[in-house]
Parts: C-alpha cells; sequence; structure tokens
C-alpha cells in the first residue's frame, strides 16, 4: 500500500525563507544596518527545522517497498515523452533527506552566531535557505531532469557562498573556479542523462531501476558504461574527486558554516548520492565500477597527503573532505552502496563538527585561520573562562571519529569500506584492482590519523603561540554555535551505532543497512520478509550483511595508532617548516606546496595556457585582422567615395538643381537606351535558338 | 481656321518648361525661382491638354482632369514655397538663393 504524503512542503519551506529573507535583505539594502537579524534568524532556523519535521513525519509513514511519488505538475512533454516535476520518497531519499535538514537546521543555528556581526546577514541567510531548497529538491527529485534543477541549484549557491565576501577578488576567483569546475561535471550529468534516455527509455529513477532489474546481472552495454562514466563524471565535479577536485580547497574562502554545510556535510556527497541512486546502472558496468573505485582511491589517497602540509586549519579540513569523499566512492566502486552512504552520515556529523568548531576557534580569534599561531587553545582564558574548552570536546570526540578508533563512528564507516574494497570483486588486466585499493585504502586511513592528529596537535596539544594582540580581543562563543557543535560531537560518536549488530528484539540486524535494504537488494529483502511472513512476524533471518572481519578492522585501527604516534612525535613540540616570520602566507611551501598545487599547475598548463593563447590568436586574426580589417576596409571604402562624391556636391542651390535635373534627364535618357539593349539580346537569343 | 498641329502645342510646352528651367537654374531671387517652377508646371499642364485633344476615349479624359489637380497643386505649393521662402528670409534678411549654402558642411 503507498502512503501519501504532501512531498512538495519539504523544500517550499526552506525556499519561502529564501523569498523572505531574499525580500529583507533588499529591502533593507540602503539602510546602514540591515533588516532586523531577530527576525531574519527566526526565518532562516525555522524553515529547515519545519521541512526536517516533515521529513521525519514522512519518513514515518512511507512503506518498505512501494515510495511515496508526487507528480507536481508536467514539466514538459513532447510527443510519447512526458516529464513530470516528480517527487521521490523512499528510504535511501529518507535517509539523506534527514540527516541533510537536520544537520542543515543546526549548521543554521550555528551561522546565527557566526554571521551576526556581519552586514550581510539576511543575506547569508537567504543563500543558505536557498541552498537547502536545492540540496532538497536534488535528492527528492524522482527523476534525472529534477535531480539536475536542484545540482544546479547547489552549484549557485555554493559560488553565491563562497564569494559571499565579494569585496575579496581572490574570493570571486575562487567562487569562480568552483562554478566552472562543476559546469565542466554538469555536461558529463547532462550527457550521461541522455545515454541512459536513449538506453533505457526513460529519466525516472523507478523507471531506470525497474528496467535494470529486468536485465541479466552478467550482461553489459557500451551505452550503459558510457552513460555511467558520463554521469560519474559530472559527480567527480560536485564531490571533488580526481580530475575535478581543484575547486573544493579554493572553496573553503566561504564562510566557515558554508563551508561545514555545503562543503562538508552535504553538497560534496550528492555525488556519492547520485551513483548510490543510480545503483541498478552501475551494478551492470563492472568497467565503470573499476574506474570509480580507482579514482576514489587515488582521490582519498592525495587528499591525505596534501592535509599533511597545510597550515591554514580550513584548508587541512578541506582536503580531509576531499579524501573521505574519495573512501564513499571506493565503497561505490565495489557497488557496495549502503556502504558508501552509511560513510556519508558519519562523515557528515564529524566533517560538520570538525568545520564548525574550526569555525569557533576562528570567529574567537578574530578570523586568524593559520595553525601556526594556535596552539593551547582549551587552555586559552578570556574574562575569566575558557571560551574554545566546549569545542575543544567536540573536536576531540570528531577526531577521534575520523581516525577510525573504536567507538567513533569512523570506527565502523571507514572500516566497512576497507573490508567491502577487500572483498570486492574488480579486475584489470588480470590485476586485482579491488586487493591493491584495500591496501591503498589501508595506508590512507594511516595518513589520515596523521593529519587530523597534526591539525589537533598543532591547534590544542602544543604550546601556546597565540599573537598577543590577537589574545587580547579573544571573542566568547555564543551559545548558539556552542550548541550545534556539541550536538554534532556527540552524534559523530553515536551515529556510528546504526550499523552495530543489535542483540535486541527490535531487530537481529544492523538498522542502517536494514533500513536500505529494499533500495540496494531488492530481492534478498524480499526474501527475507517471506521467511518472516512464514515464520508469523517472529525474527528468523539473521541479516547477513553485520559481519565484520576482525583482521582487517584490527589492522586498521593499528594504522590509525601508528599515524597518531607518528604525529605526535612529529608536532608535539609545535610546527615545522617556515615559520609565520619567513613566510606570512599560510600556503604550504617547497616540496609540500609541489603536491598540493599539482592539479591546479597541471590544469594551467593543459588547459588555462592554451586556451589563453587559442584566444590570444583569436584575438588578433580573427577579431582584430579578419572582422576589424574587414569592417574597417568596407568603412574606408564607403567613406572613400563618400569624399570622392562630396567633392561633386555643390554648395550653391541652384547648381546641384543643376546637376539633379542633368542626372534625372540622363537617366531618362539611358532607359530607353537599356530596353533597347534588351531587344538586342533577345534578338540574338533567337537568332542563337535558329541555329540549334 | 485650320486645325492647331499637336505638335505645335507640345512645342510651345517644351519651349515654355525650358523657359521655366532657364529662370529657376539662373536667377538668383528666390520669388523669381518660384515663378519659374509655376511656369514649368503651367507648361507641363499644356502638354497635357495637348494630348488630351490629340487622343481619345480615356486618355483624353485623363489629359483634362490632371491639369485641374496640378493646379490645385501649384496653388498649395505656391502658399507653402512663399511661406518657407518668408521663412527663412527673416533669418539671413536676403532672398538670394546662393545666399543659403548651409547643406555642406
Amino acid at each position: 500500500m503507498s502512503a501519501s504524503f504532501p512531498l512538495w512542503l519539504i523544500p517550499l519551506l526552506p525556499l519561502l525563507g529564501a523569498i523572505v529573507n531574499g525580500a529583507l535583505s533588499l529591502a533593507g539594502a540602503r539602510s546602514a544596518n540591515g533588516p532586523a537579524r531577530g527576525f531574519v534568524a527566526l526565518i532562516a532556523v525555522l524553515a529547515p527545522a519545519l521541512s526536517f519535521l516533515c521529513v521525519l513525519m514522512a519518513s514515518y509513514r512511507v512503506d518498505a517497498v512501494v515510495p511515496i511519488q508526487n507528480e507536481l505538475w508536467t514539466w514538459f512533454s513532447a510527443g510519447n515523452f512526458h516529464l513530470g516535476f516528480d517527487l521521490l520518497f523512499d528510504r535511501l531519499t529518507s535517509m539523506m533527506l534527514l540527516f541533510v535538514t537536520g544537520i542543515g537546521s543546526l549548521i543554521h543555528l550555528y551561522s546565527v552566531g557566526y554571521m551576526w556581526e556581519d552586514r550581510g546577514f539576511a543575506r547569508f541567510m537567504a543563500y543558505m535557505n536557498l541552498f537547502m531548497f536545492s540540496m532538497i529538491v536534488l535528492v527528492l527529485g524522482g527523476s534525472l531532469p529534477v535531480t539536475f534543477l536542484g545540482w544546479e541549484g547547489v552549484g549557485l549557491c555554493s559560488y553565491l557562498l563562497i564569494g559571499f565576501w565579494h569585496k575579496n577578488n581572490d574570493y570571486n576567483d575562487a567562487a569562480r573556479k568552483a562554478f566552472v569546475m562543476n559546469r565542466i561535471g554538469d555536461l558529463g550529468f547532462l550527457l550521461g542523462a541522455f545515454a541512459l534516455f536513449g538506453a533505457c527509455g526513460s529519466l525516472g529513477y523507478v523507471d531506470i531501476a525497474g528496467f535494470f532489474a529486468k536485465q541479466d546481472p552478467a550482461v553489459t552495454d557500451g551505452i550503459w558504461t558510457l552513460a555511467a562514466l558520463l554521469i560519474f563524471l559530472g559527480c567527480t565535479g560536485k564531490s571533488a574527486q580526481i580530475p575535478l577536485l581543484t575547486w573544493l580547497p579554493d572553496a573553503m574562502a566561504g564562510p566557515t558554516p558554508v563551508s561545514a554545510l555545503i562543503h562538508a556535510a552535504t553538497m560534496v556527497t550528492s555525488g556519492v548520492y547520485l551513483v548510490s541512486r543510480l545503483g541498478g546502472l552501475y551494478s551492470h558496468c563492472p568497467q565503470a565500477l573499476t574506474v570509480i573505485l580507482v579514482v576514489g582511491c587515488l582521490t582519498a589517497l592525495y587528499g591525505a597527503v596534501c592535509g599533511l602540509f597545510q597550515n591554514d586549519i580550513k584548508k587541512a579540513f578541506a582536503y580531509s573532505t576531499v579524501s573521505q569523499l574519495g573512501y564513499m566512492f571506493m565503497a561505490c566502486g565495489v557497488a557496495a552502496y549502503d556502504v558508501a552512504l552509511f560513510h556519508v552520515l558519519t562523515h557528515a556529523f564529524f566533517k560538520a563538527t570538525l568545520f564548525l568548531g574550526a569555525g569557533a576557534i576562528i570567529h574567537s580569534l578574530h578570523h586568524e585561520q593559520d595553525m601556526r599561531k594556535y596552539g593551547a587553545l582549551h587552555k586559552l582564558v578570556s574574562h575569566g573562562h575558557r571560551p574554545l574548552y566546549l569545542t575543544y570536546v567536540a573536536l576531540v570526540l570528531a577526531w577521534w571519529s575520523i581516525l577510525g578508533l573504536p567507538l567513533g563512528s569512523g570506527f565502523m564507516s571507514k572500516d566497512l569500506i576497507i573490508e567491502h574494497v577487500f572483498g570486492g570483486h574488480a579486475t584489470m588486466h588480470g590485476i586485482d584492482v579491488a586487493s591493491l585499493v584495500g591496501v591503498v585504502a589501508l595506508v590512507t586511513a594511516g595518513i589520515t590519523a596523521v593529519y587530523m592528529t597534526r591539525v589537533m596537535y598543532l591547534t590544542f596539544w602544543s604550546a601556546d603561540r597565540v599573537p598577543a594582540e590577537t589574545r587580547e580581543h579573544v571573542q566568547r562563543v555564543p551559545v548558539t554555535m556552542a550548541a550545534p557543535v556539541l550536538i554534532l560531537g556527540c552524534g559523530s560518536i553515536l551515529v556510528g551505532y546504526l550499523w552495530f549488530e543489535m542483540a535486541s528484539t527490535w531487530t537481529r540486524g544492523c538498522p542502517f543497512p536494514e533500513y536500505l535494504m529494499p533500495i540496494f537488494h531488492p530481492s534478498e529483502f524480499a526474501r527475507i520478509e517471506a521467511a518472516r511472513l512464514a515464520a508469523n512476524g517472529a525474527d528468523v533471518v539473521q541479516v547477513e550483511s553485520g559481519h565484520t572481519d576482525w583482521v582487517m578492522t584490527g589492522a586498521a585501527v593499528a594504522l590509525a595508532v601508528i599515524g597518531w604516534v607518528v604525529a605526535a612525535m612529529l608536532w608535539r613540540k609545535g610546527p615545522r617548516g617556515p615559520g609565520v616570520a619567513e613566510q606570512p602566507s599560510s600556503d604550504p611551501t617547497g616540496f609540500g606546496a609541489s603536491w598540493t598545487w599539482a592539479f591546479d599547475r597541471v590544469y594551467h598548463a593543459l588547459v588555462v595556457l592554451p586556451t589563453r593563447w587559442i584566444a590570444l590568436i583569436l584575438y588578433w586574426v580573427i577579431e582584430q585582422m579578419l572582422i576589424g580589417g574587414l569592417t574597417y576596409a568596407v568603412a574606408e571604402f564607403a567613406a572613400f567615395l563618400g569624399d570622392g562624391y562630396a567633392s561633386v556636391q555643390r554648395p550653391r542651390l541652384r547648381a546641384s538643381l543643376a546637376l539633379s535635373i542633368a542626372g534625372a534627364a540622363a537617366v531618362l535618357w539611358i532607359a530607353p537606351l537599356s530596353s533597347g539593349l534588351n531587344h538586342v539580346w533577345t534578338g540574338l537569343g533567337r537568332v542563337l535558338r535558329a541555329f540549334y | 481656321m485650320a486645325p492647331i498641329d499637336p505638335l505645335h502645342v507640345q512645342g510651345l510646352a517644351a519651349i515654355l518648361f525650358t523657359l521655366g528651367l532657364i529662370v529657376v537654374l539662373t536667377r538668383r531671387n528666390l520669388f523669381l525661382v518660384l515663378m519659374g517652377i509655376e511656369l514649368m508646371l503651367n507648361a507641363s499642364n499644356l502638354s497635357f491638354v495637348g494630348f488630351s485633344r490629340q487622343f481619345s476615349g480615356g486618355a483624353s479624359l485623363v489629359g483634362q482632369v490632371t491639369p485641374l489637380f496640378t493646379i490645385a497643386l501649384a496653388a498649395a505649393e505656391a502658399c507653402v514655397g512663399l511661406a518657407m521662402v518668408i521663412c527663412i528670409t527673416r533669418g539671413k534678411d536676403t532672398v538670394d538663393a546662393d545666399a543659403f549654402a548651409e547643406m555642406r558642411e
């Protein structure tokens, strides 16, 4: 039985918030202070919170197998083709939307504290609400075009928010870079959608899943692989994978809540969501899966290594995000979509905590992001109390989680990924790619421990290096910022237990994979349901996907501990490399820099410079010589003729009249002459025709 | 009385037209130029009437009616033309056609 729910409410609420706040921002554009902040904040936080409530209600009502579908209106139709503005709510949507709106609401609350002093408070909140709307449309869309609408929307909001402080031109460049990189990916998305439409004749997710469920699992098709790879190109753009990853570190130019919401928790994971949503397609394309696996693996390694060299705390976390996204795609590459989405969920919690914690530090230290000027921040005293102590607690929780140490959420999700990668089947030219990738994933887990622990040592567990002038003006962290950080910090530990095998009467399996089972393993789900029905509701079947490989887990934990120890040995005494005096900018130098900027340099040499040369050549040859020269020649010729004729023109009225009369007379003479010529020609024609 | 030869009528019209043209082109007084134009219009009227006598039927009717139009037109033209001459004369205080050489530059 299909449940019903007004799904349009979920995106509508943030959209209304965006419209109201946008209108307020425009209306208050000329005032000195902007619109009343309290009212703006209330609307901005209430809108995503209410839509979180709607998602909760819809998740409560939705059936395991039959999704809730709303066709709001016909978007476009031509001939037999019909495309509605479909919304689709199944358990995958439910899981995504729960954390998107939940964490999103908390980050909106955090933004109230973070951006309160900013002149563009209302504008910022309007953009944030618009982002929530777009992200919800992306996830809730029932077909590729609707998702694409949200996909473009989040790209736009990302652009607007990266360049939010638009008086700094570097920030504008970062925003443009993000937009252009995403556009390249979007082209892949569109072409992939066309190819997919050519293959299965529909763009709706339900139809696509049905089409691939009917195919023989062993069968593959070139057009499917093409579609899968093109859509994956779109995902590399949005989710900052090789080759389109360079925009994400630059995107840290935006305010920190933006980095937490868009560039860590939600938007960048939409690529993983899309691949999982089209899981039926990808499961039929082993080559495409191998590509995803390798790309994810390389990105994870690259991001982790780059993370080692960052002095800017947000840049370090940004490369960490790139690396963790690589892990998610590794899981997608072995068709373990539920594992990938589980890491999406846990990563959303701990990375949002990390960014919000970094935001709290940046806020209280007056926008100081250079970790070389940090140290022992949890002991920093201002006005008799320690403003950053709660932030410190939350960051430790998140750090524990991302390292993959026991009890943290990363322990569950990251180890599951490594385990599934080792258990996956991917061969290329006879080489067991899956095992290689698994080894790299393990090593990357170790590097992750090194760079994350480095951040912790530089920020907290080393000598106090905060400059005196910063220390004098330390700001306290308001409760609207501290509360979300703490809630998410605790969440980053607790959310891992969703995969934990529970020996309760409620369920014998793991809640998370079981929740998504009808989406990713429908046949298995049907089998278990049938067995349950036969046993009259008692739990007889143990879900098998919950078993744990203790060797792999032990290896991952050991590597994490080794990484911790290495980082402790290296950075216990504070930062290494050039100090603040030698290098005022927080950009990495030397060896680290060449790692970090490798992609930018390659793109600069391969794409930007040739484009500039072509543009220059086109400018001189086509624009200046051909078009400009021709225009100039025509104009000059006309002017030349005009000058010549102007000397014929007489200033005297009578003389010009006489000339014009003479001209008219000449025409009157020529007309009969030319008609006479016509007679000659026709006569000649007759003569010729007589000859033939 | 012997009938008038059509050629003579047309010849007279041509002579009158040429005289008008010469007046227009040679006289510098704007009023005389206007008079030359009148003379040319009347020469064409004479030509029309001459052809109307020569031909019969529809062509004859056209030849008789067109001069009526032309006379009305000439009256209107004289009216407007004289008004314009008075207007532009006020600016320069002269009726010399060659004084109005401002078209170029």
